[in-house]
């Protein structure tokens, strides 16, 4: 339910960015989300499809979520552990199945870079 | 062709945080976040905290609410501000908060409390640049609440069990909630309240005196 306001936020960092850059058409852009983050892709993109209507420079936009794996340390065994893949509910320690556990690294959400096509990008430089 | 953006998602959030937190600071105003889900008492405790305080302290209260501007004509009565936010939102930002506080004299008021928008989850996530994070917590919930909703406890600087006097109708172990609570959060204080126990509310009033002592001593304003 909360992604729709980080969803309204990453429309207002792109259409910012395009228009620094004199971008007309942005083609995809790469995100990052931590393994631990409570944001769902699936709720991202959703919203994404409604939000990116009211922007010209956004109609044809895709979004690619990929997934970063986030640290954690058990508060019980002290085991550290990595989770690859998005945790949907509470990392649990491999080591001793405590749910007690700190995480170190993994909650971020980032917008890496936005593909454009040359051709729909002014002369200005980009940074 | 790639543009590097490089940003935070939360990035603005964030940075509205700190500095609504550094407004507080300034002032000398203990901004406190008052979380918890919906129907658990929050705005119950306010109005007793009001009460309780409003002789003492200059208090201010900023209501989120996802509809309605029921709470904020209650605690209105009180005779102190009140800002009402229209959110429509699962929880506050930090901008809803800076908004806020643009219609408040932080110079002239001692507490502010915020009442988010009944909620575990999301308020957990956003920052609003608190001071202090209440986080309430009834008895009818039942007893389980800490582990299914690990982040927004993980973050309390105190826990405030409400609907107290309802515990011998459930089975609400409040030993598992501290053990629960304390394997998620090293520093928490706990406190029980009930609207019926007058005594109850002093504890928490107590609490936050101590904190905004605390705050205008280290600015050395007091």
């Amino acid at each position: 339910m909360h992604e729709l306001s980080v969803t309204q936020e990453i429309v207002r960092i792109l259409v910012d960015e395009a228009e620094r850059h004199g971008v007309k058409s942005v083609d995809s852009v790469k995100l990052s989300l931590g393994a631990f983050s409570t944001f769902q892709p699936y709720a991202v993109n959703f919203y994404f499809d409604i939000l990116k209507k009211d922007h010209p420079m956004l109609k044809n936009t895709r979004l690619e979520i990929e997934v970063r794996p986030g640290e954690c340390v058990c508060r019980e065994c002290g085991k550290r552990f990595f989770s690859e893949s998005l945790t949907q509910s509470l990392p649990v320690c491999p080591n001793c199945g405590s749910i007690f556990v700190e995480i170190l690294s993994g909650r971020d959400f980032k917008i890496l870079y936005m593909e454009v096509n040359d051709e729909d990008k002014n002369s200005k430089e980009c940074s | 062709m790639k543009i590097k953006i490089l940003k935070s998602v939360l990035e603005q959030n964030d940075n509205q945080a700190q500095i609504n937190r550094k407004k507080f600071k300034q002032t000398g105003t203990l901004g406190v976040n008052v979380m918890g889900s919906p129907g658990c008492g929050k705005t119950t405790l306010i109005e007793e905290i009001v009460k309780s305080m409003k002789d003492k302290y200059r208090i201010g209260v900023i209501e989120g609410d996802y509809a309605g501007t029921v709470d904020a004509e209650k605690l209105s009565s009180y005779g102190i501000p009140v800002v009402q936010l229209d959110v429509s939102s699962c929880h506050l930002n930090a901008d809803f908060v800076g908004s806020a506080l643009n219609h408040m004299s932080l110079d002239e008021l001692d507490i502010v409390l915020i009442e988010n928008v009944g909620n575990l989850i999301c308020p957990a996530e956003f920052d609003i640049g608190d001071l202090l994070k209440l986080v309430l917590y009834s008895v009818p919930e039942g007893d389980d609440k800490p582990i299914k909703y690990p982040l927004m406890f993980s973050q309390a600087d105190a826990v405030v069990l409400t609907k107290i006097d309802l515990l011998p109708h459930f089975e609400f172990n409040k030993k598992k909630v501290k053990e629960s609570i304390s394997r998620l959060n090293k520093k928490f204080e706990l406190f029980e309240f009930s609207k019926k126990d007058p005594t109850s509310v002093k504890l928490v009033a107590n609490y936050l005196e101590s904190n905004f002592r605390k705050l205008v001593r280290s600015y050395g304003d007091l």
